[in-house]
């Protein structure tokens, strides 16, 4: 019988060990770091384990040796990832043997025997590969980091991921993507205020935690890199390094090239695999080291090898090696003590938050959705009955108030602060101001204003778009600001708000505004305006929306394609958005968003065609009407048409297109409803306006797919379904047919 | 094909009516049993399919199994019923209710009391059929409902029955 050991007393003693391993033992990389850890924890489960009486524990207690011994000389990254996810595998076994005492002993017991055998062997092959380095006394550390950085160009062979790491590096991207937020985030930060030290920690914490875990996960693409930024980083926190421009630009290369190893590592989560190579990594390694040391690295030549023995050397000059050591490893065995260290290192920082499916969370809100249906349909019921007792009615209104709560709760759990796509937004001004030679301001007001995460993420490009245009085309260089008498430099203002029912979002410039009559001598000269037409300003500014029209005098690689405003025009009005310009020359433009909170809900207009009942969305509503007979005309062939205020509009029977029998055949006895979009324009013909109701949009069941003519379904008040008229579909529907 | 070898499909089923014959949906598939209610109609859809309903706030099809089999409308009555079974389309879960005229019972219904269904010539199409279940003196068809909903318009399955 095996006694039941106390894991968790089993682990806090871990954490005192760790604490107390002495730090000469510990060599700077990191990687040894955590072999200490492992092999201090090995040791206590030994100890615990002795009394179970397991014969494997003797072999672990050998590789513990073994470990112990050779922790110091272990210089290879790679192979000391590997070993270092044996050994946990190793433990973990052992963890499972000790609490389910019985059940499968055997089997376990055979794995671990194997992966003990395995991790000896691992063990050996490192002795042997670390024998030639000189590995005693105080002198050991400085030899590795510098082995380690003379070899940052070079990037071990990514291995397949092993399918056990697989949940884990799911877990990893989700977490990773968020430290190089928040890395980016302190960098523009720093930016502004170099003095500032807690942004260097928040940078070199950012790519430090994503290099412990990307070791445990051999992930070693990602390793090198945040390896390599976090020595420049460390530098940098520790005075050594002034943080020129040149160092930012180069650790926001990385920050770039580290989400794209993220990206990269994403289908390879889910499908085992290895990971693609990044292009460029090992020039933007060489100039990570570069900055390391000091040096200037263009950003096009990497370094050739003969150079950088050499200037390996310089760095342990720069960095006097007892002082990394003391700070990088002891930060590294606080936040790595086990495999769970994705999950572990985090948990203190996201305790107050809980992370949920947004499958889960839509079926939350479809839920309460119906809890509103039935609570209303019970207190309908109710009316009806005279009788119903004082207590029963007061009960319900309570009822009723608490399902409203509930349900504005649940609506704002899709909510997101928008503060994320307004970081992006930093990040571009900075980069297309240092391209373009210009002195720009970004201010930010209202970043905590919440919207549906669908609109946060889907407002993202077309922002992107016009910040890029304000600060490459709308702000003046500075030079020419100065002749006229602004300040040299320049403002772009991104606001967002709430107003109503819409969020708001201004992009404000002071540059020099819009050239009304350039962009008028464009059109007309691309054929999209006839030549002497009278237009307005408003029209005038409407025209940058026209695909093909830009303004900007000289084509840059930053913007002026001529694609661009019309796609953010689209992407605003796929959000059920609008877009608006203001702009006085010599002064700067106004460009303003209005979107809806969420994309969830509607306002829709209930109409009924014979027995059925359609919602028609109120922003593409113009008027509607009872036409008089001599407003209808038949045109032959054409179909048929109705005069509003002189124009003639195109009439559509909404019952023919359904093939619904309607209440009235006759058009002057029932009412049209102008329906509008973009310059499009059309009259549907209905039985009845029932009323406006706003409405939950749901998908008409994945086995209907696309229905022509309808943008979705929508839960009337009473528990039915109705469809949503999807208004430039039913345009389309008709002029093709 | 061999006739000879037990199939594999035996379990529960829940058995179910339109008109004369009784069908079996294998119960792992239904998620549940309501009552007839108010169908939106869908435009521009084939014509077995009903329309949609709000179920607990998820918007569901709804197939007409009689339109889908080419039989004749049934009046509606107190006893028609819509199953919700969850099928598997493109690797996707979804739920679709299907519109039978009773409901019957949930049968056992064990491998060797099922046989492969009688091939009826290549015009007929039979591969939405998992097997011909025997109960007692009854013949239950035992539907592979992923396949029936995936398809168009079965024209055979009545003859089927009747050839049972």
């Amino acid at each position: 019988m095996i006694c039941q050991p106390n894991i968790t007393e089993v682990r806090c003693v871990n954490f005192t060990q760790n604490e107390s391993a002495r730090p000469g033992d510990i060599a700077a990389d990191l990687h040894i770091g955590q072999l200490q850890v492992i092999a201090a924890r090995l040791s206590t489960l030994i100890e615990t384990g002795v009394g179970a009486d397991l014969a494997v524990l003797g072999d672990l207690h050998s590789a513990y040796d073994q470990l112990r011994m050779d922790g110091k000389t272990l210089v290879d990254a790679t192979k000391c990832q590997a070993l270092t996810a044996v050994t946990l595998m190793g433990m973990q076994k052992v963890e499972q043997v000790l609490l389910n005492d019985c059940n499968d002993v055997a089997g376990t017991l055979t794995n671990l025997s194997n992966e003990v055998a395995d991790l000896q062997a691992m063990l050996t092959g490192v002795a042997r590969a670390a024998d030639p380095i000189p590995t005693v006394g105080a002198a050991a550390p400085e030899a590795v980091s510098d082995h380690d950085g003379d070899h940052a160009v070079q990037i071990a062979e990514q291995q397949p991921l092993n399918e056990f790491d697989l949940p884990l590096v799911r877990e990893f991207v989700a977490e990773a993507t968020g430290h190089i937020e928040t890395a980016e985030a302190g960098l523009l930060q720093l930016e502004e205020d170099p003095e500032n030290t807690e942004s260097i920690n928040t940078i070199f914490r950012g790519f430090h935690t994503i290099k412990g875990v990307a070791g445990f996960l051999n992930l070693t693409q990602v390793g090198a890199l945040a390896h390599a930024a976090e020595n420049v980083l460390d530098l940098a926190r520790q005075g050594k390094l002034q943080f020129t421009s040149n160092v930012t630009d180069t650790i926001l290369a990385s920050i770039d090239a580290m989400r794209k190893l993220i990206e990269l590592l994403g289908p390879v989560s889910v499908a085992g695999g290895i990971p693609a190579p990044l292009p460029g990594l090992e020039n933007l390694l060489a100039r990570l080291h570069g900055c390391a040391q000091g040096d200037v690295v263009p950003a096009t030549a990497p370094i050739a090898k003969s150079e950088a023995a050499p200037v390996a050397t310089a760095a342990s000059n720069v960095v006097p090696a007892n002082e990394t050591t003391s700070t990088e490893p002891s930060a590294a065995i606080g936040e790595h003590p086990a495999a769970t260290a994705a999950t572990g290192a985090h948990a203190a920082a996201a305790e107050t938050n809980v992370k949920v499916s947004t499958e889960r969370l839509d079926a939350l809100i479809n839920t309460v959705g119906e809890l509103v249906i039935a609570q209303s349909m019970v207190a309908q019921d109710m009316v009806g009955h005279m009788n119903a007792s004082q207590r029963l009615s007061r009960n319900m209104s309570h009822l009723g108030k608490i399902t409203r709560e509930l349900q504005e709760l649940s609506m704002s759990m899709r909510m997101v602060p928008i503060a994320g796509v307004f970081q992006k937004m930093s990040r571009l001004v900075r980069d297309v101001a240092r391209k373009a030679g210009k002195e720009i301001n970004l201010v930010l007001t209202g970043k905590e204003t919440e919207l549906d995460r669908n609109v946060v993420e889907a407002i993202s490009d077309p922002l992107v778009h016009m910040v890029r245009n304000a600060a490459d085309h709308g702000v003046e260089p500075a030079d020419v600001r100065l002749q006229t008498g602004k300040p040299r430099q320049g403002t772009i203002e991104l606001k967002a708000y709430h107003q109503g029912g819409n969020v708001v979002i201004e992009i404000i410039d002071d540059g020099k505004g819009l050239d009304k009559a350039r962009i008028l001598k464009k059109a007309i000269a691309n054929g999209i305006v006839a030549e002497g037409a009278e237009m307005s300003d408003q029209d005038i500014f409407k025209l940058v929306f026209h695909a093909g029209l830009s303004t900007a005098e000289k084509i840059t690689d930053i913007s002026g394609r001529g694609v661009g405003m019309d796609v953010v025009k689209k992407n605003v009005e796929a959000l059920r958005g609008r877009i608006e310009i203001t702009s006085t020359p010599g002064k700067g433009s106004v460009f303003t968003i209005r979107l809806p909170l969420t994309l969830a809900v509607i306002d829709g207009l209930v109409i009924k065609v014979g027995p059925e009942r359609y919602i028609l969305p109120i922003t593409s509503i113009e008027q509607s009407i009872r036409p008089k007979p001599e407003q209808l005309s038949t045109v032959q062939g054409r179909g048929e048409l109705c005069l509003i205020r002189g124009q003639t509009v195109p009439l559509y029977r909404l019952h023919k297109i359904f093939n619904v029998k309607p209440k009235f055949e006759n058009a002057s006895e029932s009412l049209v409803v102008i329906v509008q979009d973009n310059d499009r324009r059309c009259c549907l013909l209905v039985d009845e306006l029932l009323g406006q109701e706003q409405v939950v949009i749901k998908s008409l069941g994945e086995s209907l797919g696309n229905v022509p003519g309808t943008s979705g379904g929508a839960i009337l008040g009473d528990g039915n379904v109705s469809l949503i008229l999807d208004v430039p579909g039913i345009m389309d529907l008709v002029e093709k047919a | 094909m061999s006739k000879n070898e037990t199939n594999n499909n035996g379990g529960k089923y829940l058995t179910f009516a339109l008109g004369k014959e009784e069908y079996g949906l294998e119960i792992l598939k239904v998620r549940e049993i309501i009552g007839y209610m108010d169908i939106t109609t869908v435009p521009r859809t084939p014509s077995y399919v009903k329309g949609v309903i709000n179920l607990r706030g998820q918007v569901i099809s709804v197939v007409d199994l009689r339109a889908k089999f080419a039989m004749a409308p049934a009046e509606r009555t107190e006893q028609t019923c819509i199953i919700v079974v969850e099928i598997r389309s493109a690797g996707r879960k979804l739920n679709t209710g299907i519109i039978v005229d009773r409901v019957s019972e949930v049968l056992d219904v064990s491998g060797d009391q099922i046989e492969d269904a009688p091939e009826f010539g290549s015009s007929v199409e039979s591969d939405f059929i998992l097997g011909m279940g025997k109960v007692g003196e009854s013949v239950k068809i035992l539907l592979d409902i992923d396949r029936v909903l995936a398809a168009g318009e079965i024209t055979a399955a009545a003859g089927v029955a009747a050839a049972a």
